[in-house]
């Protein structure tokens, strides 16, 4: 019935503009109307005002529009006020409905603003209706639908109830506009159909000049005020996204230096990775460090520090493109995804060469000269790696580690042999440091002879490392490693003890030397570890021989002589080992408080190829002679070598002719032995 | 026991005893101060597309800084090789070497000499490139230079370039 009204008494055109206006107004208000309900503060009483507007027109304009198809006849006038009214009730309808979703939350909540919307509507219907003449007298019964009303009233709970379910504003809840659209065509059409039936009305369908004029003129308001909210509604999401990103964007950027911090570097990552393994190109990731930049911060403050580090950013990103990335992961630590780059290329090695150009090149700020360096370690992904972010990180951060030890101011690459000597590396400190408290560590001497009398005078102690699974091991293994972990000091305090109780259980009172590192020499507690060593085990200081290299004195001159002095009145022998290699000269020997000078191995070994090293050989021996030196010659290897370093001057030898190093108690077997021979050689004389 | 010998790295005299040195006056920015470098620089039409030759770039930025400062000083280009001295507000000078500090064209820069001065030696700010007039003044240029590498007293390296540039004008 109410179908067959709707097509025959309506002009399909303002039907057509009128369902069309209801649907776009009821999506854009319904959207604010989302706004009101999630808004915050202010803004929520502003959204709601809003969408009342909104809605009211569109469902006022739907009802005007359709009213104007109704009745054709040029007869029909309309009073103003009524008019007026009706709009009124739209939006105070709405209004209120809204007010209530926003205090009264869930299903109560919902059916009263249901209700309030559809009496709203019906009531600016019933009111509309009043308001439009058609040339005879209506009672308001007659104009009140309660079928209308009631159904209207369930669609718009209805409504209410898919506006809260579908709650996103981003996109248009479909179904609370879509029954929402329907609850005012349901109102509109019903109760017309009921005052048509009622009342008998002859319905002209056809629409005057007048009326079209006038609905255009209606529509000209009602639809820019729906594009209007529309359009605040859209504003609001793209700003809310721009602050979205933006907060997103800071919490990856590194606020000192503007690039990327770890968060935005890590992800980053994870992209590149991922992209990788999804078959796009390769990329290489630069783990850099920067060195000796604490020095600066401690030199001139954390300002200038700062300063720095946006210095090196910049240098940074000059060498780089502007798609690849750079990144502070923190402190002096940068990082660097150089994108589209094969692995193993020219290119990476060329952007590693520039950056450490450019980072070593001067700093110049307020007036002061600040000179750093970088390392830096690469890594790439390979298609027959694993190439997760962490792994990858590892590997560029072991290449890192790698080019510090070669000096640092370079770059490696990672390789397969990097990540096993990483792993070796850490294996053989972890054992470092508990061989000490196992006991590992063994003294082996090399004893040396008189040149003349070929008699044991004394020996060498020489540290070995007797590590459970590797065997034997000699000091280039693990003495760097030593040093970097800091126990050089506890292991060497432990040679000249045990050197000294050992020399005190031999029977003949030779003497023992013991090599000192320069490391030692610099710090003043050698005094002491020796004196209390002396002390402890008894033994008399002049059979104690401390051997120091060049090396050691070409640092600090001063500071080693005193410590060689203060080593000296302790009553010890001191004694200059590979002499010869370095660039010593004569006054230096003569300031020394020195004992003895032993020539270098290498000089040794080329006694019979060299004529110059005979020479020089010779001319060490006089030297030594005329200062009061002793000469040793070390790495004697063949007789040959013993019969001419004997002859060239030298009065004690020493090498693996003479012996090899033994264990303490080989020492006295030794000893024991050449006793024998004396006595024997005596009682073949006698 | 042996094995563990440390070398402290070499830097120039000239500049050691200036870094880090605790008993500096408090820097002052705006001070009149001397800056000397060497670089040398890749000529155009390298992998890099450069609108200015290192040298005319150089300058291009001196003039950028100029209503800030007044500069005075040399450039002067012999082939691939700078030597540049110029004379002005410390921060301005700064700021002059970082940007080429960051210019990949530049290889082996080399700082010379940042210090503050009581006077200039140079009246005006001049570029001479010597690649038009060869044979004398880019002979001189390059014999100066290997004086520089061999530890030439900064202040005498201003006062040759200057030399030089009456000669050349």
């Amino acid at each position: 019935m109410v179908v067959s009204h709707i097509l025959q008494d309506h002009n399909p055109w303002l039907l057509i503009l009128a369902i069309a206006i209801c649907f776009v107004g009821s999506a854009s208000g319904i959207l604010l109307w989302n706004r009101a309900l999630h808004g915050k503060g202010r803004s929520r009483h502003e959204w709601a005002l809003l969408s009342a507007l909104v809605l009211g027109a569109t469902v006022w304009t739907t009802h005007f529009l359709s009213m104007l198809g109704y009745s054709g006849s040029a007869m029909a006038s309309f009073d103003v006020r009524l008019t007026g009214l009706s709009v009124a009730a739209a939006v105070v309808g709405v209004y209120l409905a809204v007010l209530t979703t926003q205090f009264v939350r869930n299903l109560p909540g919902h059916l009263i603003a249901g209700t309030i919307l559809g009496l709203g509507i019906a009531t600016m219907h019933t009111v509309g209706m009043a308001g439009f003449q058609v040339g005879m007298p209506v009672g308001w019964k007659d104009l009140w639908s309660p079928d209308a009303a009631l159904i209207g009233i369930a669609l718009c709970i209805v409504s209410v109830r898919l506006l809260h379910f579908e709650e996103e504003t981003q996109t248009v809840p479909r179904g609370a506009t879509l029954s929402f659209t329907l609850a005012v065509a349901e109102v509109h059409f019903t109760a017309m159909s009921a005052f048509h039936e009622r009342l008998g009305v002859i319905a002209d369908p056809s629409a005057s000049a007048e009326h079209v004029g006038l609905a255009i003129a209606v529509a000209l308001v009602t639809v820019p005020l729906i594009g209007l909210g529309a359009m605040l509604h859209l504003t609001q999401l793209r700003h809310a996204k721009s602050a979205t990103e933006e907060l997103k964007r800071n919490a990856r950027t590194d606020g000192l230096t503007g690039v990327l911090n770890r968060d935005g570097f890590n992800e980053a990552l994870l992209r590149q990775c991922a992209n990788f393994d999804a078959g796009g190109e390769g990329f290489a990731l630069f783990f850099i460090d920067l060195d000796r930049f604490k020095p600066v911060n401690d030199a001139y403050g954390h300002h200038v520090g700062d300063m720095v580090l946006q210095r090196v950013v910049e240098r940074l990103r000059a060498v780089v493109r502007s798609t690849d990335m750079v990144a502070r992961l923190g402190g002096d630590e940068f990082a660097i995804i150089l994108i589209d780059i094969e692995a193993n290329s020219a290119a990476a090695d060329r952007v590693a060469d520039r950056v450490i150009d450019l980072i070593a090149r001067p700093f110049l700020i307020e007036t002061r000269i600040i000179e750093i360096g970088a390392s830096i370690g690469i890594a790439e992904p390979t298609p027959s790696s694993k190439n997760d972010p962490v792994t990858l990180c590892r590997n560029a951060d072991m290449a890192l580690y790698s080019a510090k030890a070669r000096g640092r101011k370079t770059w490696c690459r990672f390789a397969s042999d990097i990540a096993k000597r990483f792993e070796d590396r850490v294996q053989l400190e972890c054992d470092l440091r508990k061989a000490m408290a196992r006991g590992e560590f063994e003294l082996f001497f090399q004893p040396f002879v008189d040149s003349r009398t070929r008699e044991i005078v004394g020996a060498e102690a020489l540290l070995r490392w007797r590590h459970p699974a590797r065997g034997l091991l000699p000091p280039p293994v693990f003495i760097s490693l030593a040093d970097e972990i800091g126990i050089v000091r506890q292991i060497g305090k432990w040679i000249v003890e045990t050197a000294c109780d050992t020399a005190m259980r031999w029977d003949e009172p030779l003497r023992v030397a013991v090599n000192i590192s320069p490391t030692q020499l610099r710090e003043t507690r050698i005094v002491q570890t020796v004196r209390d060593a002396l002390r402890a085990s008894g033994l008399p200081p002049d059979r104690l021989e401390l051997e120091v290299t060049e090396g050691a004195l070409e640092d600090n001159e001063e500071r080693a002589k005193h410590m060689l002095k203060q080593l000296h009145h302790l009553g010890v022998t001191l004694a200059l080992d590979d002499f010869g290699t370095g660039v010593s000269s004569l006054s230096q020997l003569q300031k020394l408080p020195l004992d003895r000078i032993k020539i270098d191995r290498t000089l040794i070994a080329s006694l019979y190829e060299d004529e110059q090293s005979a020479k020089l050989v010779e001319a060490i021996s006089q030297t030594g002679g005329i200062l009061g030196l002793g000469v040793t010659a070390e790495g004697i290897e063949g007789e040959d070598q013993l019969i001419k370093a004997t002859r060239l001057g030298c009065d004690i030898l020493q090498g693996f002719f003479i012996s090899e190093p033994v264990s303490g108690s080989a020492i006295e077997v030794l000893l024991s032995e050449a006793r024998e021979e004396r006595s024997g050689r005596a009682r073949a004389q006698a | 026991m042996r094995g563990v010998e440390r070398r402290r790295p070499r830097t120039p005299s000239s500049i050691r005893a200036k870094s880090y040195a605790p008993s500096r006056e408090p820097p002052d920015p705006a001070g009149l101060h001397r800056l000397i470098f060497t670089s040398e620089a890749r000529k155009p039409g390298d992998s890099d597309h450069a609108p200015l030759t290192p040298p005319g770039e150089i300058n291009a930025i001196v003039e950028a800084h100029r209503p800030r400062t007044r500069f005075t000083g040399a450039l002067i280009a012999a082939g691939d090789h700078l030597i540049q001295v110029i004379e002005g507000e410390a921060r301005c000078l700064e700021a002059v070497f970082e940007s080429l500090c960051k210019d990949m064209r530049h290889r082996n820069v080399s700082l010379l000499e940042f210090s503050p001065i009581h006077a200039r030696v140079f009246d005006e700010w001049t570029l001479l490139d010597t690649a038009r007039n060869r044979d004398r003044a880019a002979r001189s240029v390059n014999d100066l230079l290997s004086c520089v590498h061999k530890g030439m007293d900064p202040a005498d390296i201003a006062e040759h370039l200057q030399a030089m540039l009456g000669k050349a004008r």
